[in-house]
C-alpha cells in the first residue's frame, strides 16, 4: 500500500513539475502545431482554414500540420481536441454544431463551456432565405403572408435537422405562428436542385445559393446574418425586420481547456494578423463566408452566450434530446 | 448441394433469426430513440429491415430443411469424411491473422506508422510462406519508407 | 458552337496546359490506384497549387485527375481484389477472377477502353446537351429517388449468385448497416451506441475495403506458401479489338446510365457501375457466368463508373449543382478563382467554359496513353508471391482507410468488416448485395420520407407523378420478369 502511495506521488509530482514546465515555456512554439480541421478535405472549411493555417506558419515559424477528421459536422474533431494536452501544439477548428447546439441534441463525451480553451473567432457562415426567382413572392413580407394564410402548405429545404438555419426557421414559424414543412437533405448539394426544381418551396441555408442568385434562377428574400451581404446589399436581414434573430454560426480555432494564457494571447494575436491578410480576405469573400475575427475573450463570451441562447430555442422547437 | 452446405446454412439461418428477434426486441428500443413528429419516424426502416431479416432467415432455414428430408434417403455418407483436421488448421491460420492485424493497428495508433509497419510487415509476410529473410527485409523497407514518403510528405497527412 | 470549341482549343492548347493535364491525370490514376484513396482526395489535395494558375489550365489539370482517379481505381479492383474506390466495387466481381485466369492484363486494357470511351461519350453530351439534361434532371424530386433506389434495388437479384435467398440476407444486413448513425431526418441517434465517430454512420470505404480486401488477404493467409510461386498466373497480353468488339454494346448501354445517373444529384458511380453491370448481366446470353470472370463485366461496371465524371459535370456546368462529393470540391475551386458555374458563367466567362470543355476532351486522350502505360507499370504485380502481395494489400489498405479521414476508429471498422467478409465467404454469401443495400438505403429512406412529409403521409405521391410512377412500373416489370426467371431455372433442374 506505501509503495503504491509513494507511487502516486512520484507520479503526481511528475505531472505538477511537467505541467510547471509547460506554462513556463517561453519559447512557444519551438516544434510544429498540429491543427485538426473539423470537415473533409476539398470544403470550404477546409480551404479556409488550411489557407489560415499556412498565414500562420510564417507568423509564428513553425509548420502547422493540419489533419482532417471529419464526422458529426465538427464534432468528431471536437472530442477529439477535448482529450488533448493543453500545451499550445494541439489545436482545432471550432465549428457551429459542436460548440453551440451538439450538446443540446446529442449524447457527447464533452461540455463545449468547460472543455475547451477559446483561442479566436476568424470567421461566419452567411445563412439566408431563397425561393424561385419567378415565384409569386417579391420580400419576405410576401413569403410570410402566404406561409400565415396557408397553414401547412409551404415545404422548405434544407440541410439538416437541427442546423443554424433549421432554428432560425423554427423560431420564426414559433414566433408568427406559422406551420411549414422542413424537409431535410442532404447537403445544399440537393436542397437548391430540389427547390430549382420546385419540388420545396423554398431554400434556408448557407450561401452555396449565391451562383443561382446571381443568375436569376432564385431569389434571396432574406438574410439570416448580422449584416446585409456584400454580394446582395439590397436584401435586408432579419434583425432589420424586426426579429431578434441572427443564424449561430462559428468558424474559429480553439484547443483544450487549459492552455497557459501567454500561448493564448499569442497566437490570439497571430490569427487576428491573418485575419487582415488580403490572401484570406479574398478567399473568405470568394467562399462566401465573412471575416469576423473576435479576440479570445470576447470569444470565449459568444460562446457562453450563444450555447444558452440556442439550448432555449432547440427546447422550444422539440429538438432537444432525451433527457 | 451437400448436405453439410445446407446444414451450414440452417446455422447461420438460425443465428440471423436469433439476431433478428434480439434486434427487434432489445436493441432498437434501447438504441434508436424516436420521437414521432410527422412522416415515418426513425424507428420505422430499422425495424423493416429486422423483419426482413427475419423471414428472409427463417425462410432459408425452411428451404434447407427442406431439402434435406426430401434427398435424404439419396445421400450416402461420402460427405462426412471431411478434412476436419484441415479445416481446424484453416481457421486458426485465420484467426492469427485477424490478431496480428489487430496489433498493427493499436501499435500504428501507439507508436505511430513508422515503427510499427516493419515489423508487422515482416511477420505477415513470414507467416504468409516467404522462406527468404532478405526479401522480408527488403520489402519491409521499401513498402515502408515509400508509404511514409507518400502520406506524410506527398499527401501532407500526418502518420503520427 | 463549333467556333466556340475552336476557340477553346485554341486557349486550351499550350505547352503548359498540355503539361497539366498529364500531370494530373498520372496524378489521378496514381490516387485511384492506391485503395482508399480517391480522385476527391486527389483534388482536394492539388487546388492549392492551383490557386496561382490560369483557371483553364487549373480545370485541366483538376478534371484530368477527375478522370484519372476514376480508371485508377479499376486496376486494385482486377489486381488484388481490392476496390481503389468504392466506384470500382463492380469491377471486382469479374476483374479479379479475370486476373485468376491469368488475363489481368485483359481486365485492366478492357477496363481502359471502356473508361475511355464512355468517358468520351458523356464528355460531347456535356458540350451540346448539357443544359437540356439537367433541366430533365432537376425534374427528380424526393419521390422521383425513392422510387428510383426501390428500382435499383432489383439488382440485388442479379448479383446474388447462386442463392437469391442468401443473396436478400445479406442485402438486409447492408441496410441495417446503413442505418448506424443519426437519422437523416431528425437527427436522433440510430445503433450509435454512444459513440461520436459512428454520428455520420459507417464509413463507405471501411466497408469497402474491408469487406473485398481484407476478406481476401485473410482467405489467402488459410494456407501457407509451399513454393515461392505467383499468386496469380502471370498475366499475358492485353485487350484485343476482338474483346473490345464484343464489349460495345455493354459499353454503350454502361455509358448512358451513367450519364443519366450522374446528371441526378446525390447517387453516384457506385450505383451507376452497379445498375450497368446489372443490365449487362440481364441481357447476356450468359447470365450464369458472370461473376466468374467474363470480359462484360468489367466493361459495364467501369464504362458505368467513368461515365459519371461527364454526368456529375452536366449539373456543375449548366446549373452550378455539385452531384458528388468529388463535383462539391471542384465546385470550391471555381469559387476560388472567381467564377460561379451555371448559366452566367457560361454568359460572362464563355471562352474560359469552351477552353475546360476542350480540356476535358484532350484529358480523355491523354487517359487513354497515361492508362496503358499505367497497366504496364502495374502489371508485373502478377509476378509477385503471394507472400508479398497479400501482407502488402494488407498494410495498403489500412494507410489508404487511415489517409481517408485520419481516423484509428475507421481502420478497427475497416477490419471487424474484413472478418464479416471472410465469415460470409466461407458460408457462401454473396458480397454485393450487402454493399448494394449498404449503398442504396441512405438515399432510399430519406427521399421515402421526404415523400411523406411532402404530401402528408399519403403514399399516393409515388403513383400520381410520372417519373416515379414509370421507376415503380420498371420495378415490378423486373421482379416479375426475374421470378419468371428463377421458375424456369428451377423446372429445369
Amino acid at each position: 500500500m506505501k509503495k503504491v502511495i509513494l507511487f502516486a506521488v512520484i507520479l503526481l509530482l511528475v505531472f505538477g513539475i511537467s505541467s510547471l514546465v509547460l506554462s513556463a515555456d517561453e519559447n512557444w512554439p519551438t516544434k510544429p502545431i498540429r491543427l485538426i480541421l473539423g470537415s473533409g478535405a476539398g470544403g470550404s472549411t477546409d480551404m479556409s482554414t488550411r489557407l489560415l493555417a499556412s498565414i500562420l506558419e510564417k507568423e509564428l515559424g513553425q509548420p502547422i500540420i493540419c489533419e482532417n477528421k471529419s464526422g458529426g459536422t465538427g464534432t468528431v474533431a471536437a472530442s477529439i481536441a477535448a482529450t488533448q494536452e493543453p500545451d499550445g501544439y494541439h489545436l482545432f477548428t471550432l465549428q457551429t454544431g459542436p460548440a453551440f447546439l451538439a450538446a443540446h441534441t446529442q449524447d457527447i463525451p464533452f461540455d463545449p463551456l468547460k472543455d475547451f480553451t477559446f483561442i479566436s473567432r476568424y470567421a461566419v457562415w452567411q445563412y439566408g432565405l431563397v425561393v424561385q426567382a419567378d415565384s409569386p413572392w417579391n420580400t419576405f413580407q410576401d413569403f410570410l403572408k402566404f406561409a400565415k394564410e396557408n397553414p401547412g402548405e409551404i415545404s422548405y429545404g434544407l440541410s439538416g435537422t437541427g442546423s443554424p438555419q433549421h432554428l432560425v426557421m423554427e423560431r420564426l414559424g414559433l414566433l408568427e405562428e406559422i406551420e411549414w414543412k422542413a424537409i431535410p437533405f442532404k447537403g445544399s448539394a440537393e436542397s437548391i436542385p430540389a427547390l430549382m426544381g420546385g419540388h420545396v418551396n423554398a431554400e434556408a441555408g448557407v450561401a452555396k445559393w449565391a451562383p443561382q442568385v446571381l443568375s436569376g434562377d432564385l431569389r434571396l428574400l432574406v438574410a439570416f446574418g448580422a449584416e446585409r451581404m456584400k454580394e446582395f446589399p439590397e436584401v435586408p436581414t432579419l434583425k432589420e425586420l424586426g426579429y431578434d434573430i441572427v443564424a449561430p454560426s462559428l468558424l474559429s480555432i480553439a484547443g483544450p481547456a487549459g492552455i497557459p494564457e501567454d500561448i493564448v494571447e499569442r497566437l490570439d494575436q497571430a490569427i487576428k494578423k491573418a485575419v487582415e491578410d488580403p490572401e484570406f480576405i479574398k478567399l473568405i469573400d470568394r467562399l462566401r463566408m465573412r471575416v469576423a475575427y473576435l479576440d479570445h475573450e470576447e470569444f470565449a463570451e459568444h460562446v457562453k452566450k450563444a450555447y444558452k441562447e440556442q439550448g432555449e430555442i432547440i427546447k422550444k422547437a422539440g429538438l432537444a434530446k432525451e433527457e | 448441394m451437400v448436405n453439410d452446405e445446407k446444414k451450414k446454412d440452417i446455422k447461420i439461418g438460425i443465428i440471423l433469426l436469433i439476431f433478428s428477434v434480439i434486434n427487434y426486441n432489445i436493441i432498437i428500443p434501447y438504441y434508436v430513440k424516436g420521437r414521432t413528429l410527422s412522416g415515418l419516424s426513425p424507428i420505422f426502416f430499422p425495424k423493416l429491415a429486422t423483419i426482413f431479416l427475419g423471414i428472409f432467415s427463417l425462410t432459408l432455414i425452411l428451404s434447407r430443411w427442406y431439402s434435406i428430408r426430401n434427398k435424404k434417403e439419396k445421400e450416402d455418407n461420402k460427405g462426412k469424411k471431411k478434412e476436419v483436421g484441415i479445416v481446424s488448421y484453416r481457421s486458426y491460420r485465420v484467426l492469427i491473422t485477424i490478431t496480428i492485424m489487430s496489433i498493427y493497428l493499436i501499435l500504428f495508433k501507439q507508436i505511430g506508422f513508422l515503427w510499427a509497419t516493419p515489423p508487422m510487415l515482416a511477420l505477415l509476410m513470414f507467416f504468409f510462406g516467404m522462406p527468404s529473410f532478405k526479401r522480408i527485409l527488403f520489402f519491409c523497407i521499401t513498402t515502408t519508407v515509400f508509404l511514409f514518403f507518400l502520406f506524410e510528405k506527398g499527401l501532407k497527412i500526418p502518420l503520427n | 458552337m463549333f467556333q466556340n470549341i475552336l476557340e477553346g482549343f485554341h486557349l486550351m492548347l499550350t505547352l503548359g496546359n498540355l503539361l497539366a493535364v498529364i500531370f494530373g491525370v498520372i496524378f489521378g490514376v496514381f490516387m485511384g490506384a492506391i485503395p482508399g484513396l480517391t480522385a476527391t482526395m486527389g483534388i482536394a489535395l492539388i487546388i492549392p497549387m492551383t490557386y496561382f494558375l490560369d483557371p483553364v489550365t487549373a480545370f485541366a489539370m483538376l478534371l484530368g485527375a477527375y478522370k484519372g482517379g476514376l480508371f485508377g481505381g479499376s486496376i486494385p479492383a482486377i489486381l488484388i481484389n481490392t476496390p481503389g474506390t468504392p466506384a470500382a466495387a463492380a469491377t471486382v466481381f469479374d476483374g479479379y477472377p479475370m486476373a485468376q485466369q491469368g488475363k489481368a492484363g485483359k481486365a485492366m486494357g478492357i477496363a481502359l477502353y471502356s473508361s475511355v470511351i464512355a468517358d468520351a461519350f458523356t464528355t460531347i453530351c456535356l458540350i451540346f446537351i448539357a443544359v437540356q439534361l439537367a433541366k430533365i434532371a432537376l425534374k427528380f424530386g424526393p419521390p422521383e429517388y425513392a422510387t428510383l433506389i426501390i428500382f435499383s434495388m432489383t439488382i440485388v437479384a442479379s448479383v446474388s449468385g447462386k442463392s437469391l435467398i442468401k443473396g436478400l440476407l445479406a442485402a438486409t444486413v447492408g441496410f441495417l448497416f446503413a442505418i448506424v448513425g443519426l437519422d437523416p431526418m431528425l437527427s436522433t441517434p440510430r445503433f450509435v451506441f454512444g459513440s461520436v465517430y459512428l454520428f455520420d454512420g459507417i464509413s463507405v470505404m471501411a466497408v469497402m475495403i474491408g469487406l473485398f480486401a481484407i476478406s481476401e488477404v485473410l482467405i489467402q493467409a488459410e494456407q501457407k506458401e509451399k513454393k515461392s510461386t505467383t499468386y496469380v498466373p502471370v498475366s499475358k497480353g492485353g485487350a484485343t479489338w476482338e474483346d473490345l468488339k464484343s464489349c460495345l454494346p455493354t459499353i454503350a448501354r454502361g455509358s448512358l446510365i451513367g450519364l443519366a445517373i450522374g446528371a441526378i444529384p446525390g447517387i453516384g458511380g457506385t450505383v451507376s457501375s452497379f445498375l450497368s453491370y446489372s443490365e449487362a448481366r440481364r441481357v447476356s446470353k450468359h447470365p450464369e457466368k458472370f461473376g466468374t470472370g467474363v470480359i462484360q463485366g468489367v466493361a459495364a461496371a467501369e464504362s458505368g463508373n467513368n461515365a459519371v465524371c461527364g454526368g456529375t459535370l452536366i449539373p456543375l456546368m449548366a446549373l452550378g449543382i455539385p452531384g458528388n462529393s468529388t463535383t462539391a470540391v471542384l465546385l470550391g475551386a471555381f469559387m476560388i478563382h472567381g467564377l460561379s458555374p451555371g448559366p452566367a458563367l457560361f454568359k460572362e466567362h464563355s471562352a474560359t467554359v469552351y477552353g475546360i470543355f476542350a480540356g476535358l476532351i484532350l484529358a480523355n486522350i491523354v487517359l487513354m496513353v497515361i492508362g496503358s502505360l499505367a497497366i504496364k507499370v502495374f502489371s508485373p504485380v502478377t509476378k509477385l508471391p503471394k507472400s508479398v502481395v497479400f501482407p502488402i494489400t494488407a498494410i495498403l489498405c489500412t494507410m489508404g482507410v487511415y489517409g481517408f479521414n485520419s481516423s484509428y476508429f475507421e481502420l478497427g471498422l475497416m477490419l471487424l468488416f474484413g472478418v464479416i467478409g471472410y465469415l460470409m465467404r466461407k458460408y457462401d454469401f454473396p458480397l454485393a448485395p450487402l454493399v448494394i443495400g449498404f449503398v442504396l438505403e441512405p438515399i432510399g429512406e430519406r427521399a421515402i420520407r421526404q415523400s411523406l412529409i411532402l404530401s402528408g403521409g399519403s403514399p399516393l405521391i409515388f403513383v400520381t407523378r410520372p417519373i416515379s410512377a414509370f421507376f415503380l412500373f420498371l420495378a415490378v416489370v423486373s421482379i416479375f420478369i426475374l421470378s419468371s426467371a428463377i421458375k424456369k431455372a428451377k423446372s429445369l433442374n
